[in-house]
């Protein structure tokens, strides 16, 4: 069971979907657990990855194959897992999206693949969403925190817009706001009464998690 | 002389690949007035993405049209098809600025963008002045307008009207622009720049953007057509990847542009950037970014159209010695393979950051960067053999007619900013840095330019045009 462990690690670690598929079958077929598959081999390869990246070995790419191979093992035994799983613990609820008028993702595909990659449960409404369509998700999925892009200098005011929605619902107090894009600023961020900005997705995760006392 | 970098069997391999991506792959085409000319001049539906057979890019790209830029003082001239030089220009839409007197950043104000105006109007080298600044202290609705019709206001050069992101601000941009020429058709006839329009990376056209295009080409007016690819995110991570899949993306907007107007001038513009790949950031700190406009301006040309490229580009957040190494770097290779516009004037950061000091530095840098692009004459004349002999038999170079008309016609570089004193001499005169000279340098520009260039009654129909606009957004 160990070899398999392993093995199924060194596939996430090396970002080989096909590699990770077959090594969860393999210990599917010698009757390892879905769980064990999960926190012997995926955690521990995807921790690696993590440290990887943060040391500079690791670029993006990695982390998009190696976040993809996991995603692949996760689809696999999600049928398989038990009813009575372990992880009771609630996960992080993240709401991210791009504002109105604005259809850039790339930015903000990146921090929800890091985001999923540190465990966090992500709810993805897009680009171009609506000033109402982020507040109806942060009040329906109770959302710990809502995660804003804009990347031009035209659609960024969009982001007041949202904050100023939140309070006006009175649900600012309950989430944390983080903004992100390239034309953005500290200042802006403060300017419209944003608790975060990062530059980019590194600083995007470290934020959320002190927003969250996680880190 | 002419650095190309892309052989003639290259530039077809580019070609060919094209083709077959828009015939195979084509390109997501939104909004039912693109769909509808696309599909009844031939192109074939896959559910969002629309294909373009090669027999239709073909007969779209043999329509020749030559792009004619006039300046708001319509005797200046820039002939970009005929361009026997590269034209170079600042930077746009920025909303933050780098502020000389403390070195801290802030918002932009509308005073910031008409100094930036000023300056670029007063320096020699642009040619052409983009709307740079997005002032905050603006109704944000109109921002965007009031962007071109005070960089109109304050320049006598070519201004570009704009970069439109939808039909209602491309109409409004006209309109400005047509109040300085005092009518549409003038406008058409001289226009003073083009409209600018971005698809997004991979191969998309959302329905704003082609409805934009509809709207632009229906005007007359030239089009500067602007794919913004980074490659190893919106495109391949090789550079030849990226620039084959900006072509597509530029002659699919061709094809639609051309076939709402044949004669729709167009300029093919390119900002094709690397990403970081640990940040997923765009890369300014990249000496692909003047490579690859190289390889945009070679493409430009092989299609028959004048091309627009980034060159001074640099990731430093100042006007350092980074910045500069970079932006030489960066400006030298498009402006050597015969770039017809070449951005980036003033800009830090990858473009997200203006600095006044740097676009007054950036003028010395196109000064040396433009001062061999057409390479040396060989003649028995510029030699002067005669010279030398004359010398020889007991004369003094400094003495001779030839060096002294030869001086005068620019044959030795002469700047304006920057040192070249020995250190003491340097040193005994305050050890001014250039970033002094800079700051000095736009006093006495800003002190000496004449204001506002237009007359009270255009001024005033531009003000009525920026009114009616704001008030109409309300209600879009």
């Amino acid at each position: 069971m160990t070899a398999i462990l392993q093995n199924l690690a060194a596939a996430i670690l090396g970002g080989s979907k096909g590699a990770a598929l077959e090594w969860a079958e393999r210990g599917l077929q010698s009757g390892v657990k879905p769980l064990e598959l999960i926190n012997g081999g995926l955690t521990v390869g995807l921790d690696e990855v993590g440290r990887k990246f943060e040391c500079g070995e690791y670029y993006l790419p990695d982390m998009m194959l190696a976040a993809e191979a996991m995603s692949a093992v996760l689809e696999k035994l999600a049928p398989r897992l038990d009813q009575d799983r372990n992880d009771t613990a609630q996960a992080v609820k993240v709401v991210i999206g791009t504002v109105k008028g604005d259809l850039h993702s790339i930015g903000k595909d990146i921090v929800i693949m890091m985001l999923k990659a540190a465990g966090m449960e992500i709810f993805d409404l897009g680009v171009d969403v609506s000033s109402a369509d982020f507040v109806c998700s942060v009040e329906e999925n109770n959302a710990d925190i809502l995660g804003i892009s804009a990347l031009m200098t035209t659609t960024i005011q969009e982001q007041k817009k949202i904050i100023d929605l939140l309070a006006d619902k009175g649900l600012r107090e309950k989430v944390k706001v983080i903004v992100g894009g390239a034309p953005l600023s500290e200042e802006w961020a403060l300017k419209i009464g944003a608790d975060a900005y990062a530059a980019d997705a590194i600083a995007g995760v470290k934020k959320i998690k002190a927003l969250l006392n996680l880190a | 002389m002419r650095f190309e970098p892309l052989s003639g069997k290259e530039l077809q391999l580019i070609h060919d690949v094209t083709l077959k991506i828009l015939q195979q792959t084509g390109a997501v085409v939104e909004g039912s007035e693109a769909r509808e000319i696309l599909l009844s001049a031939g192109c074939l539906e896959d559910g969002r993405r629309l294909l373009f057979p090669p027999r239709l890019v073909e007969d779209c790209l043999n329509h020749q049209v030559a792009v004619t830029l006039y300046g708001v003082d319509e005797s200046i001239v820039l002939p970009l098809t005929e361009a026997t030089r590269s034209y170079t220009h600042n930077f746009g839409s920025v909303s933050v600025l780098l502020d000389p007197c403390d070195n801290k950043i802030r918002e932009a104000l509308l005073q910031d963008l008409i100094d930036f105006v000023r300056i670029s109007d007063s320096l020699p080298h642009p040619d052409m002045v983009v709307p740079s600044l997005r002032p905050t202290d603006l109704p944000e609705e109109i921002a965007s307008l009031a962007m071109t019709a005070y960089t109109l206001q304050n320049t006598v050069k070519p201004v570009d009207i704009g970069t439109a992101s939808d039909r209602w601000e491309i109409s409004y941009l006209i309109r400005i622009a047509a109040a300085v020429r005092g009518g549409l058709q003038n406008l058409v006839e001289k226009p003073m720049g083009t409209l600018s329009i971005s698809p997004l990376s991979p191969l998309n056209f959302p329905a704003d953007i082609t409805e934009a295009v509809i709207e632009s080409a229906r005007s007359g007016l030239p089009i500067t057509m602007l794919p913004c690819p980074t490659r190893g995110l919106t495109a391949p991570v090789t550079l030849v990847g990226g620039l084959v899949q900006q072509n597509a993306e530029q002659l699919a907007f061709l094809v639609l542009a051309r076939l709402v107007n044949s004669k729709t001038p167009l300029v093919y513009t390119c900002r094709l950037a690397g990403a970081n790949m640990r940040t997923g950031c765009v890369s300014g700190r990249d000496p692909d970014i003047g490579f690859s406009g190289a390889c945009v301006a070679q493409l430009a040309r092989y299609y028959g159209l004048p091309s627009g490229v980034y060159g001074l580009d640099t990731g430093s957040a100042q006007p350092d010695l980074q910045s500069g190494f970079e932006r030489a770097i960066n400006g030298l290779y498009p402006v050597l393979a015969g770039a017809t516009l070449v951005s980036g004037m003033g800009a830090l950061n990858a473009g997200l950051l203006a600095s006044a000091e740097q676009l007054v530095i950036d003028d010395e840098i196109y000064a040396m960067i433009r001062h061999r692009q057409k390479g040396i004459t060989v003649n028995e004349e510029a030699i002067g053999a005669e010279v030398v002999s004359a010398v020889m038999r007991g004369g003094h170079f400094l003495a001779q007619e030839h060096t002294r008309s030869f001086m005068r016609k620019g044959e030795i570089y002469t700047g304006t900013l920057g040192n070249e004193a020995p250190y003491e001499e340097w040193r005994v005169n305050g050890s001014v840095a250039i970033r002094e000279q800079a700051q000095e340098k736009i006093r006495t520009l800003l002190a000496n330019h004449s204001g506002v260039v237009l007359d009270q009654s255009v001024c005033s129909e531009i003000e009525q045009i920026l009114e009616e606009a704001r008030i109409d957004k309300k209600g879009w």
